[in-house]
């Protein structure tokens, strides 16, 4: 009975996706972040330039270039580092008035999981590395 | 007897593996789904022109046995698209991923063979061995491209399908008035010519690991159910070889009783 009032929940907050709003898939191949996910606006890193899309956006495919994707739902932000990829933007499915904002990118990951200076260590240590290997 | 138990133990154990394993795949596949379809939704929108001149099929099969009848679907699928297109005087090369649809297709199509990749299954597969696949079949310059391969449908079910897969050389040679009905509604950033290109290797990527991830998940259900089965089977032949031998032992102590028995009674 749980399990099914849990999926009876899960189903509903899907279905009850508020009008109106930006719905948001945001994915790499291996992790799917958001599907569909309602939200106020998404700014992402275009090869020309950094634009933010929101609902009723004009259609749009384009390019992303390395950069951070920044997510906006109300007043919380969320930041995601992208590799490259492309943004596809579509018109509603149904009569909900949301458009669609689809993100695809070959490298997406949450900016606070990165960590500048680990890398940079990490990275000197891997260009030092076959240095030892060919002195020894 | 012994050989059969063990039989059923192992058929029980592959079960059990692909039960765990499917978890995974369903996952995988739920997650990566999303990630290929927008480009898939987007190239849909183009018409598809039947139009003659060579063709590629790319067959997705696994690397193991073992999982009902998932390969032989897909080649049989080839099989038949292979012989029509030949009819029709069109050149047919395929390019298999996965090492049972090459053992399946080699005595028949060998010479037809492009390019084969095995042991894709080894990893998990990633989009970076899509990609080394798709680069393949892009640098190939196929004029026309199906992707054969198992759509996952539920536990039990799968649809095999021919893929239509736009080619390079298709959508710069289509009707410019289609083109433009199916592609002006966007607006390109930057401008579609520069972006094209890229964009096109990005969709033969999502069409190779959409593809692939479906099969994988298709073929690990399907080798529950084969497991599941065989099991089964083995369970039942144990029964009625037992019943045989207990049978066998009755009848032989029987006769030694009444050996015994009439002997006793001769002294």
């Amino acid at each position: 009975m749980a399990l099914r009032t849990a999926r009876f929940l899960r189903f509903a907050s899907e279905a009850t996706g508020a009008t109106n709003r930006l719905l948001l898939t945001l994915t790499s191949p291996g992790e799917a972040i958001f599907i569909k996910k309602p939200v106020d606006s998404v700014t992402v890193p275009g090869t020309e330039g950094v634009f933010t899309v929101t609902n009723n956006h004009s259609l749009i495919v384009s390019q992303l270039k390395a950069g951070v994707i920044n997510v906006r739902d109300g007043s919380e932000t969320k930041d995601y580092f992208i590799s490259d990829g492309f943004l596809f933007f579509n018109q509603p499915t149904d009569a909900s008035g949301c458009c669609t904002a689809e993100v695809a990118g070959v490298e997406i990951v949450p900016t606070s999981a990165l960590d500048k200076d680990k890398a940079a260590q990490v990275l000197s240590e891997l260009m030092a590395a076959p240095k030892d290997i060919k002195s020894s | 007897m012994r050989a059969i138990k063990n039989m059923q133990k192992i058929t029980k154990a592959m079960k059990m593996v692909a039960t765990a394993k499917f978890k995974k795949d369903m996952r995988t596949m739920e997650n990566s789904l999303p990630f290929a379809n927008p480009v898939l939704n987007l190239f849909q929108r183009l018409p598809v022109e039947e139009k003659a001149g060579g063709i590629t099929y790319v067959a997705v099969t696994s690397d193991k046995g073992l999982c009902g009848g998932v390969n032989t679907a897909v080649a049989k699928q080839v099989r038949l698209g292979l012989a029509a297109e030949e009819a029709k005087g069109n050149a047919a090369k395929i390019m298999v991923v996965g090492g049972k649809g090459v053992a399946v297709l080699k005595r028949l199509y060998g010479d037809r063979f492009s390019t084969t990749f095995e042991e894709c299954s080894k990893v998990p597969f990633t989009f970076a061995a899509a990609s080394v696949i798709a680069e393949r079949l892009a640098a190939s310059k196929p004029p026309r491209c199906k992707v054969v391969s198992n759509e996952f449908k539920s536990m039990v079910s799968y649809d095999t399908i021919a893929k239509h897969t736009y080619t390079v050389d298709e959508a710069t040679n289509m009707d410019r008035g289609e083109w433009t009905k199916a592609m002006d509604v966007y607006s390109f950033e930057p401008s579609i010519y520069e972006v094209w290109q890229d964009l096109h290797e990005f969709y033969y990527g999502c069409v190779i690991y959409g593809s692939v991830i479906q099969s994988t998940t298709t073929e690990t259900a399907q080798r529950m159910n084969a497991m599941e089965n065989a099991s089964k089977n083995a369970g039942e032949m144990y029964g009625k070889v037992e019943l045989q031998y207990n049978r066998a032992r009755q009848a032989k102590i029987t006769t030694e009783l009444c050996e015994i028995i009439s002997g006793a009674s001769a002294v």
